[in-house]
């Protein structure tokens, strides 16, 4: 919970971060096979001098967009636009031109910060004449640093006005321009939800979702470093170089881990790894995968939030008895339960969706937000994930489905099951499932684990209202896509979209 | 290197990455038949940069699926 006395807005929070970490090394970050050190006062100093740019720029108080890959450049950056009293607008790294340019007006953006990674797309994108596009390593600054650069404005958003924009991940339908305040992104950062000690955080969430952003300043709240992960494709090296003792991950990441880590030793230390605590949220975790973690003495934590429920959420320890739940609501957190779906209330709770107060008050009531999550609490308070309504599937006769009900049954009763994602066509529930292969598998080893799926769904019906059964049933042969979140877009995924697949 | 021994690295690197104990061929799928996430093959491709010294953008996986297109994929950089 936000402790009494916390800072309450980004401004403060840059404040007492720089003091609380002066004479430190804050971040870690790696130039091919070097490891390379930030002091918090070199840190601190370039999140000034940017914002002192941004200034000169006629930037104090307008919005700033800011697209590009997990870097100490863009933290520097992005911290520099809370000091420049202008407010953050996260902007999804993989956007096409043609996106950039419509969010670009949709929440009136005065620059957009890139890096060399989207310095392309985003100088190809057709925006307002005025936008201002800056290179986010201060190679377009020259005239700014010529001039007599003012103090960064100390006159930042109070703690109620808006202070950060990001855009939901959704699934299934257009992404909504969520308004953080300046007290709710600083509660999500100086919160001690995560009391598990740990010294350096691996980042390897995208720095564009709100989670991958205040995992980062939480762990420098906490006392701990960041190491950061720009590109996946150097997660190992990631892992044995800078040695970080804790992942904040999505569950296919930990597949892999559990996998390479076979022989790995103690917290992987025979791969040269120092792992001993991982976050990880998102979906379902298969308890496998668990048991082989926790043989290797690293300890999993189940992380679930709504991205605009700000950074206060569960952070729960995934035991072999109770795999799936996402445990208790931690201190400063409310939760109420209104016809099986959750409601959520804390100071990190966003103020609602940017020029949309008829989607704001679908969803958002006397602070409470609702979630769209299903859940269920047993007799001890523990609480699980049962679907999620805005997935709902309504069906021609009225009845309402939830598909993750459905594909969580059938995960649980089947191993073969690697990923499945349930869906209708017409008004038939269809379930499209990629099946777990092992290595060496012949055809008919493969038909042996179709047939095993099959049986699981034939159990499945036998067991389920005739509304809930599963009627069509296909194999894939790759793996869904999914978004820089790891959630299956289940919009890929409707009638007529599907390339891989072969009937039941 | 001819391509033949190229093909036989890029493999040897495939099994390593991946810890599999399967016998890879061009052919070998490496999400249906190997049983690797996006994640994985993410990861893969900056293990087969290490090896060969050259850099794999990611979004060039695209049409990648069997190793035999992981094979195409590493000799076209290198010939490039």
């Amino acid at each position: 919970m936000a402790e009494k006395n916390n800072p309450d807005t980004m401004g403060r929070v840059l404040e007492l971060l720089e003091q609380r970490l002066a004479g430190r090394r804050v971040i870690r970050y790696m130039a091919g096979t070097e490891v390379m050190e930030v002091s918090a006062e070199e840190f601190f100093d370039r999140i000034r001098k940017r914002a002192c740019v941004l200034t000169a720029r006629g930037l104090g108080g307008k919005h700033i967009g800011i697209m590009g890959r997990n870097s100490c450049e863009w933290l520097v950056n992005f911290c520099a636009i809370f000091r420049a009293g202008a407010v953050g607008v996260l902007l999804d790294r993989e956007l096409d031109p043609e996106v950039i340019a419509e969010l670009a007006v949709r929440v009136n953006l005065a620059a957009i910060l890139y890096d060399h990674s989207t310095e392309e797309r985003v100088l190809q994108a057709d925006v307002p004449r005025m936008l201002q596009k800056i290179a986010m390593d201060g190679s377009g600054d020259g005239e700014y640093l010529r001039r007599d650069l003012p103090a960064a404005l100390e006159c930042e958003p109070g703690p109620e006005e808006m202070a950060c924009i990001f855009f939901t991940s959704g699934t299934t339908v257009k992404s909504k321009a969520v308004m953080m305040s300046a007290r709710a992104m600083a509660a999500s950062v100086c919160t001690n939800v995560n009391s598990r000690h740990f010294e350096a955080l691996l980042a390897v969430m995208p720095f564009h979702h709100l989670a991958g952003f205040v995992t980062v300043m939480n762990a420098l709240y906490l006392g701990a470093e960041v190491c950061i992960a720009e590109d996946l494709k150097y997660f190992y090296r990631y892992l044995t170089y800078m040695k970080p003792d804790y992942a904040f991950l999505v569950p296919s990441m930990l597949q892999m881990l559990a996998r390479k880590l076979k022989n790995g030793g103690l917290y992987g230390s025979r791969l040269g790894w120092n792992l001993k605590l991982i976050d990880c949220g998102g979906a379902v975790f298969c308890a496998e995968f668990l048991q082989m973690l926790l043989d290797h003495g690293i300890t999993i934590m189940q992380g679930y939030g709504a991205s605009e429920a700000g950074g206060i959420g569960f952070f729960w320890e995934m035991t072999p008895d109770r795999p799936d739940t996402i445990g208790k609501p931690p201190a400063g957190l409310e939760v109420k339960i209104i016809d099986g779906e959750m409601f959520l209330r804390s100071e990190s709770v966003m103020m609602g969706y940017y020029d949309d107060p008829e989607e704001t008050a679908k969803v958002l009531h006397d602070g409470w937000y609702a979630t769209g999550d299903l859940c269920r609490e047993d007799e001890e308070g523990y609480l699980y994930l049962t679907g999620r309504r805005k997935n709902l599937i309504i069906l021609s006769n009225g009845e309402n489905v939830s598909p993750e009900e459905i594909e969580t049954k059938l995960k649980l009763c089947c191993e073969d099951i690697e990923e499945i994602m349930v869906g209708v066509e017409g008004s038939l529930i269809t379930a499209h499932v990629f099946p777990h292969v092992p290595p060496g598998s012949s055809e008919s080893g493969m038909e042996r684990i179709r047939n095993e799926v099959r049986r699981a769904v034939e159990q499945y019906n036998d067991q389920s209202p005739v509304y809930k059964q599963v009627r069509k049933l296909y194999f894939l042969d790759k793996p869904f896509t999914k978004n820089t979140a790891g959630k299956i877009i289940r919009k890929s995924y409707d009638r007529g979209n599907i390339d891989d697949r072969s009937g039941s | 290197m001819t391509v033949q021994e190229a093909k036989k690295e890029i493999m040897h690197v495939i099994k390593d990455s991946t810890e599999t104990e399967l016998e890879i061929t061009e052919e070998t799928n490496m999400f249906s038949d190997m049983g690797l996430s996006s994640v994985e093959v993410m990861v893969m491709l900056g293990e087969l940069e290490d090896a060969f010294g050259i850099d794999i953008p990611a979004a060039r996986l695209r049409r990648v699926r069997t190793v035999g297109d992981m094979c195409e994929l590493v000799i076209q950089i290198l010939t490039e």
